[in-house]
């Protein structure tokens, strides 16, 4: 079976954009919202391409431009996005100017850009790429579904190349909202905050940050499920638990939640070194795609930063080779990813 | 009327996002499409909803936008002739 790589990530986020220096000289984020820091846009798109485009198109397109830079493919094969609500902004714009003019006012600009699928859209059309394209929005599981789905058409053999991102914005309103239905803001959480993040997966391992040696989506797993999941995964890519470096969990502080990630490691990975990643790109629907970008740096470079152990196992010796990835809501949906280091890396 | 064309102007900018361009750089007799501005379906559109939303003009005839929106002097003589607000 071909094996499946990740060529290149790039995020915008919390930290410094389009870069990986939150590896050695994160930035610290307090308060319960937190915006993402955006790059200078027009030293990526002219005032023509840009001036329709909302900032989480934006930011899409200068994430995936800046990996067709890096990489020279220019017309990936496939297009997956996962995205808990879309262009939220654009949305509210439009939501707002129908309750207050009514159906004949509103800006077709806003309406057109009010859809989920408009990033894979924006993506494909920039691309040229005219295959497979894919929005899944699943809640927090949406951003995992869409690189499930990029990982069966590459095991199908459809598929050479792909873009896989997750993508959302959160507004100040739609922050309130959110938190007076319970999905954010609990006491002692990480900021919620957007996510923007891409990468390239090929079946070539030239230039690879690292090998995406498997995937597992578990919906509403027993413990007994869970644990037979997890041993699949494990041996199908030929390691056991001991030989984890580390398991990299979506906490975020929010102690109901959290329990979910702490019974998981407890019980199925005990020894195993655990890493987060939320406290420094806050926390969101998608903010689960910030995992394997996280992961295939830390596995390209060798080296975990300072920033992400947590828990009480100390980080094993050497650089790190292989690293499971848990995603999970409320305990009900659960995503298991494991990432492997490239020989000589 | 320089005054409305003017506002137009101004308008035309916000609405259609179009960061680079001044009031001074839109010749009020040049196209809105195609060559002039260079605006695009779209932005026909978008300029039917400010018509409407802005002067209270809601165009019945599509036919007749052709001739409305061929210049910025054009939209303005007819917003200035059939404006409620």
């Amino acid at each position: 079976m071909k094996k499946i790589y990740i060529r290149a990530a790039e995020q915008i986020s919390l930290q410094q954009p389009l870069s990986e220096a939150w590896m050695t000289d994160p930035v610290s984020v307090e308060g319960p919202y937190a915006p993402a820091a955006d790059p200078d846009f027009r030293t990526w798109l002219t005032p023509a391409e840009s001036r329709r485009l909302g900032k989480i198109l934006k930011r899409a397109l200068v994430t995936a431009l800046s990996i067709v830079r890096k990489t020279g493919v220019e017309h990936p094969d496939a297009i997956c996005v996962g995205t808990g609500l879309g262009c939220m902004v654009n949305t509210e714009h439009l939501l707002e100017t129908l309750c207050r003019d009514g159906e004949s006012m509103f800006s077709p600009t806003h309406f057109m850009q009010s859809t989920h699928n408009t990033v894979a859209s924006l993506l494909a059309i920039h691309t040229k790429s005219h295959g497979h394209n894919l929005t899944c929005s699943h809640k927090d599981l949406s951003f995992d579904l869409a690189l499930f789905d990029a990982w069966m058409q590459f095991r199908l053999g459809r598929i050479r190349t792909a873009l896989v991102g997750g993508y959302d914005e959160l507004t100040p309103s739609y922050y309130t909202l959110l938190r007076r239905i319970g999905y954010l803001g609990a006491e002692g959480e990480v900021p919620g905050s957007e996510t923007t993040v891409t990468m390239l997966l090929t079946d070539d391992s030239k230039d690879a940050l690292c090998e995406l040696a498997g995937l597992r989506i578990l919906y509403r797993p027993t413990p007994e499920e869970l644990r037979q999941g997890l041993e699949h995964l494990l041996g199908e890519a030929g390691i056991t638990c001991g030989e984890l470096s580390a398991v990299i969990t979506g906490v975020n502080g929010s102690r109901t939640n959290d329990a979910f990630y702490e019974a998981f490691t407890s019980q199925l990975l005990p020894g195993v070194p655990t890493l987060r990643y939320r406290h420094l790109f806050g926390t969101g629907y998608t903010a689960s795609a910030f995992a394997p970008y996280v992961a295939a740096h830390c596995l390209e470079r060798g080296f975990i930063p300072e920033a992400l152990p947590y828990g009480s196992v100390p980080l094993r010796e050497g650089a790190p080779r292989t690293l499971l990835l848990v995603n999970q809501r409320d305990g009900k949906q659960y995503s298991l990813q494991l990432l492997r280091a490239l020989c000589g890396n | 009327m320089e005054e409305l064309v003017l506002e137009l102007k101004n308008a035309i900018i916000e609405a259609l996002n179009l960061e680079e361009v001044k009031p001074e750089d839109i010749d009020p007799d040049a196209p809105l499409f195609g060559d002039g501005l260079g605006l695009d379906s779209i932005d026909a559109l978008e300029l039917i909803v400010l018509m409407e939303k802005r002067y209270g003009i809601k165009l019945q005839d599509p036919a007749a936008g052709r001739e409305i929106f061929r210049s910025l002097r054009t939209m303005a003589d007819y917003i200035a002739a059939h404006r409620t607000k």
